[in-house]
């Protein structure tokens, strides 16, 4: 594909994909079609960081095989949810047992989840609002926090943009703090910078009440059963003057998600109800589709705001 | 053509919205750029409805032929 001639490690992971899948052959074709070099270099850049955390000699293949595995899980739930207009499960109990306890799978999961901010232009999109809205509004922050810090990109590009800032990363996953650590080092980034916390957050938040300039709160809430009370308790670990980044997404089946979200609006009101007060927003939709047409089709539709007290 | 393969035809044809002709046994997403995702969600809903069958999401992501598919009906609707 001449496009990704510059491109190699992206070239790499795309051929493999394409092979195994003609559904992503064809939606990867569309995706570059409209890609411009900004994407083109982030892609790169990521593949190359996700070798070095992943560092197999087959991690192409592997993020690969990672990526269809996760796009799979979701598409087996996304006709799941078509049929039944709601998500499979609603117990935490049972997705951290499907999925956050164990740690193999969890791996693979990360993996490809971390391949969809490449893959899917509304991550893709919400990353493009993280540095290009976000970022420049905290740069003179100093502390930091993350919840569920997953694959690690949005951490390590949070400490590679704010030179001065310390942060503390929190997951209920050993195997996520630890693939974030390898995401920050891969970056070139100093681990003393970071402190990681392993703990469940609708049990306990390890963090200092009013202590905080900068909170990253990403495709969390709908992954937790106490998601309003969790936002809420957040809200209390903020400076008056910090910000949050916040994102979630309406009708957005996966295996490990319970807090169904169906309009924009239950999106914002439970913001309301928690103490967040909504600053900008940006929104990710199907298809071209507006966010009416998809809340009425019960489409999904990517949410990123930036909050604060 | 058989009525199952008709009926299936038939149910591609709208969601799709292509010529009946333009579907054989090979047409998948490769051959057909109408066929995507969100388009595979609403064949194997319309499927269910035309055949009064059951498709449980495991198995309706894997009909990626219209072959595949139709051997599917066929099997389901044996008795």
């Amino acid at each position: 594909m001449p496009i990704l001639a510059n491109y190699p490690n992206l070239a790499k992971v795309v051929s493999s994909i394409e092979r195994k899948s003609m559904f992503q052959k064809k939606a990867i074709k569309k995706l570059l079609e409209g890609a411009d070099s900004n994407y083109l270099v982030f892609a790169e850049d990521l593949v190359v960081r996700l070798n070095k955390v992943i560092d197999r000699s087959d991690s192409y293949e592997y993020m690969a095989v990672a990526y269809l595995k996760y796009t799979k899980s979701i598409r087996v739930e996304e006709m799941y949810f078509a049929k039944e207009h709601k998500y499979r499960y609603h117990e935490y109990s049972d997705v951290y047992k499907r999925v956050y306890s164990r740690d193999e799978y969890m791996y693979d999961y990360v993996v490809g989840l971390c391949m969809t901010q490449i893959f899917w232009p509304n991550h893709y999109g919400i990353v493009r609002f993280f540095l290009d809205v976000f970022i420049p509004k905290v740069k003179n922050c100093t502390v930091g926090a993350e919840v569920g810090v997953g694959h690690g990109l949005f951490h390590s590009e949070l400490l590679r943009w704010i030179p001065e800032m310390k942060t503390t990363l929190i997951d209920i996953s050993p195997m996520s703090l630890k693939m974030t650590q390898k995401m920050i080092s891969a970056n070139g980034i100093d681990l003393s910078r970071i402190v990681a916390k392993e703990c469940d957050v609708q049990k306990q938040i390890l963090i200092e009440d009013e202590s905080l300039d900068v909170l990253l709160l990403g495709e969390l809430i709908e992954h937790l059963q106490e998601g309003e009370a969790v936002l809420s308790s957040f809200a209390n670990k903020m400076k008056q003057n910090g910000y949050c980044f916040f994102t979630t997404a309406i009708n957005a089946p996966a295996e490990d998600h319970i807090l169904l979200f169906s309009t924009i609006s239950e999106i914002r009101d439970m913001l309301g109800r928690s103490g967040w007060k909504i600053h900008e927003e940006h929104f990710g939709t199907l298809n071209g589709m507006s966010v009416k047409e998809a809340e009425k089709g019960k489409h999904n539709v990517n949410y990123a705001s930036i909050i604060s007290l | 053509m058989s009525d199952i393969r008709e009926k299936c035809t038939k149910v591609m044809s709208k969601v799709f919205e292509v010529d009946a002709s333009r579907i054989n046994d090979e047409t998948s997403p490769d051959s057909l750029p109408q066929w995507d995702s969100l388009g595979h969600v609403q064949m194997v809903l319309g499927l269910e409805k035309m055949f009064s069958i059951k498709i449980s999401p495991e198995e309706g992501i894997d009909l990626e032929t219209f072959k595949m598919i139709v051997d599917c009906i066929e099997k389901k609707t044996e008795n």
